[in-house]
């Protein structure tokens, strides 16, 4: 049997016309059997041959399909050559591997004939499987993360464009020396396994004492915020440097000052109950704490610390009840009802004003709004930063700073009286509370309590303790140390406290005078007209919150019952 | 890559930027040519009866071109960027009349059509990079100048007998894929010549 292999040439160019010449086979033997070479002279590309075979005997002859070829897409190059492999190990960086080999010799690519693109693979010279790479059209390929003291097989092959893959070239082995190190991917692990293990630690921490830490992270005890106020300074003690975080500069308090009325009035409960002995316990829950009646004002109680009956009473109110939260201060914008602004009694803005303890001698829960008290006050509260300090000097604890103030509030009345400085900074700590931002947080200004106030002294609440929310604590001014049993006595003075009838909306605390002097003015002073009360003004910007947050709480406090103000605010006036 | 700063009113690129570039799209758009001509065989194998209808010389084939590489090597420069303007510029409207023709065809699948486009944009932008790597080389050559081959195939793209449509999209598929692959070719000659560094 014959076979012919013929091919017509298709669509030729040289001539412009349609050719058809068809050759016969010139070489049946250089492709092995069953096979015909057509040599480059032959073929040329990007012509579109047609091939078929036929097949005789003495039958007859039968022919093929055609196929159709076109030998730029045909094209199997051989493989490259000249396969170096090389150890790098540079100082600075990691050890890599070097292949690097030449394009088959037949093949032309540098004048851009033929492009080719190359592969490589390696493995280890006892493993099964390889590791391929491409190449691209580069010669040369870094391999990177290979075991040391292993000796490594590399091969590499290429194919034109569109065309087939050589044979793989011969292999290349290389010993990889013991030193060979990825230094990088060691650090990497290290730090990750470190990272690990200190993740674990937490978690496991956090696990064990998640409820403890809470409890630190998240005190109970209320306490105003104060912007700009640092409880860390606080808890150094350091009342300066908390001033002058605070911004205190001057006074009279510029409108940059105005934040730094913080609305102190941590009312410690058991310090409360201390302070209204003589009164009725009804006095508003306002959720202000009791002043803590601690010996040490400037302590450094942390939150959890706090002694506050409110912390242990109620749950709810563990997440302050009486904080004054910074955004309540902040918001306040109307000049009118800002303390620091005119610092006239007349027109403290009694938004800003927190309640005020106003006792003469006996701690309350209230604050007394005195005018004259104020207008006593104000010339103590000249000095933002004696304010500020006094607020700085009391500890982390919610209630400290209150309590502090409220001391020194209380003899800064006297003090005012007696025109000392001294007593008139510690007043002014008690009243730099930050008026309170909204506009309608009204307290209970000691204006309507002229008459009041005109007769006796005013009495304040002395700061006991800031926590760090910012939430003064207010100790009654004479009162050092708690007094659960009596309530501290202005020996002049009747006892009139200003309580917190009500609250208003927007966290307007709406205090009263003391039932006792029978002067139950509801002081619904618009911020315009109210005295500053610092106690006030911390009491209404935590008071925000805390109504807020403890509308819903009854706050019993070691007998002591504390209305809440949002009742209050339904139920009185 | 270098490019134009902003704001430059005259810039132009850099000559082995114009190759870089252009080569990038010529190496597109031979794939793109590649893909379009296995899809369609894919698509339509079953339908034989366009294949033995013989074969039809591409359009392009008067345009003088090397078909070795000694031949490739006796062709300046100028010479061999004027084939591949030449051969771009004929390939403009027949893929445009490919690509409408296409969307009749039956069952035709969304590959297709997407291929098509492929290669008709590929089509353009290498005819611009070449244009303006022609007029570096020879400033003041306006490239429409360039002759190019006229295309008779719409005819048999709009053919009532299946057969024929196929026949000719077979043929039109075949025709682009090897001149996708010359254009490549040239094109990389020129590059290689002009700038040799640039992995040839």
């Amino acid at each position: 049997m014959k076979a012919n292999s013929g091919y017509h040439k298709g669509c030729g160019f040289d001539s412009g016309l349609w050719e058809k010449l068809i050759y016969e086979c010139p070489d049946y033997e250089t492709g092995g059997p069953n096979s015909c070479y057509f040599s480059k002279k032959y073929t040329s590309i990007w012509t579109i041959y047609i091939i078929t075979i036929s097949a005789t005997n003495k039958m007859g002859s039968s022919s093929s399909k055609p196929l159709y070829v076109d030998v730029a897409y045909i094209v199997e190059p051989d493989p490259p050559m000249n396969l170096t492999l090389e150890v790098k190990q540079p100082e600075d960086r990691n050890d890599y591997l070097l292949i690097k080999w030449l394009p088959p010799t037949v093949v032309d690519t540098r004048s851009g004939w033929l492009s080719l693109q190359y592969e490589i693979r390696l493995k280890p010279e006892n493993a099964a499987d390889w590791e391929t790479h491409f190449a691209g059209q580069q010669t040369q390929f870094k391999i990177r993360s290979l075991y040391p003291g292993q000796k490594y097989l590399v091969q590499v092959h290429c194919k034109p464009d569109h065309g087939y893959w050589s044979k793989w070239s011969q292999e290349g082995s290389v010993q990889i020396p013991i030193d060979f190190t990825t230094k990088d991917t060691t650090v990497w692990i290290f730090v990750a396994i470190l990272s690990a293990v200190i993740c674990l630690i937490v978690v496991w921490a956090v696990a064990l004492k998640g409820y403890s830490m809470m409890i630190c992270i998240f005190p109970p005890v209320p306490g105003p915020k104060i912007k700009g106020f640092d409880t860390h300074l606080l808890e150094k003690g350091k009342s300066e440097e908390l001033l002058s975080a605070l911004g205190c500069q001057d006074f009279p308090p510029t409108s940059d000052c105005e934040d730094l009325l913080v609305e102190f009035l941590d009312v410690d409960d058991s310090e409360v109950q201390q302070l209204m002995p003589a009164h009725s316990k009804e006095y508003p829950g306002q959720g202000m704490k009791p002043t803590h009646l601690d010996n040490d004002n400037d302590s450094g109680r942390g939150s959890c610390d706090s002694p506050s009956l409110w912390s242990e009473k109620c749950e709810e109110s563990q997440a302050n009840p009486l904080t004054f939260h910074p955004e309540i201060i902040e918001k306040s914008e109307n000049p009118e009802t800002n303390i620091i602004h005119t610092w006239d009694p007349q027109s403290i803005s009694v938004e800003g004003t927190i309640p005020y303890f106003h006792r003469d001698g006996s701690k309350s829960s209230t604050w007394p709004f005195s005018q004259p008290g104020w207008h006593n006050l104000r010339s103590s509260y000249h000095d933002i930063t004696d304010v500020c300090k006094l607020a700085g000097g009391t500890a982390d604890a919610p209630a400290t700073l209150l309590d502090e103030a409220d001391k020194d509030a209380l003899e800064s009345s006297n003090i005012i009286e007696t025109g000392g400085e001294e007593k008139a900074a510690e007043q002014r700590k008690v009243g730099s509370f930050h008026p309170k931002t909204e506009q309608d947080t009204e307290w209970l200004l000691p204006q309507k309590k002229t008459p009041f106030i005109s007769t006796k002294p005013f009495d304040y609440v002395e700061i006991h303790k800031v926590n760090k929310d910012g939430v003064l604590s207010l100790l009654p001014k004479q009162k050092e140390n708690s007094d659960q049993t009596e309530k501290p006595e202005a020996p002049e003075t009747s006892k009139e406290y200003a309580k917190v009838s009500r609250v208003m909306d927007h966290n307007v605390l709406v205090l009263v005078q003391d039932p006792r002097v029978q002067q139950v003015a509801s002081f619904e002073e618009s911020a315009k007209e109210t005295s500053p009360s610092p106690q006030q003004n911390r009491a209404e910007k935590d008071q925000a919150s805390f109504i807020a947050t403890q509308s819903n709480c009854r706050l019993q406090l070691g007998g002591l019952e504390y209305l809440d103000p949002a009742c209050f605010m339904h139920s009185s006036h | 890559m270098s490019g134009c700063p902003r704001g430059s009113t005259n810039c132009q690129l850099s000559l082995t930027e114009l190759f870089n570039r252009a080569g990038l799209i010529a190496q597109k758009f031979q794939t793109a040519a590649m893909d379009l001509y296995n899809e369609f065989h894919q698509q339509y194998s079953g339908e034989q009866g366009f294949l033995s209808q013989g074969i039809v010389p591409c359009h392009t084939a008067l345009i003088p071109s090397p078909v070795t590489k000694e031949q490739a090597q006796s062709y300046t420069n100028e010479q061999l960027l004027g084939t591949c303007l030449s051969i771009l510029r004929s390939w403009e409207e027949p893929l445009s009349h490919v690509l409408t023709e296409a969307r009749k065809l039956p069952r035709v699948s969304r590959v297709i059509l997407s291929k098509i486009e492929d290669v008709e944009a590929q089509n353009m932008h290498l005819l611009q990079g070449v244009q303006k790597i022609m007029e570096q080389v020879r400033p003041g050559s306006v490239a429409e100048n360039q002759a190019y081959s006229t295309w008779s195939g719409l005819q048999r793209l709009k053919s009532t007998s299946q057969d024929t449509r196929l026949h000719g999209f077979h043929v039109e598929c075949r025709c682009v894929r090897r001149d996708a692959n010359k254009v490549n070719n040239l094109l990389n000659i020129v590059k290689c010549r002009m700038d040799p560094s640039g992995g040839c």
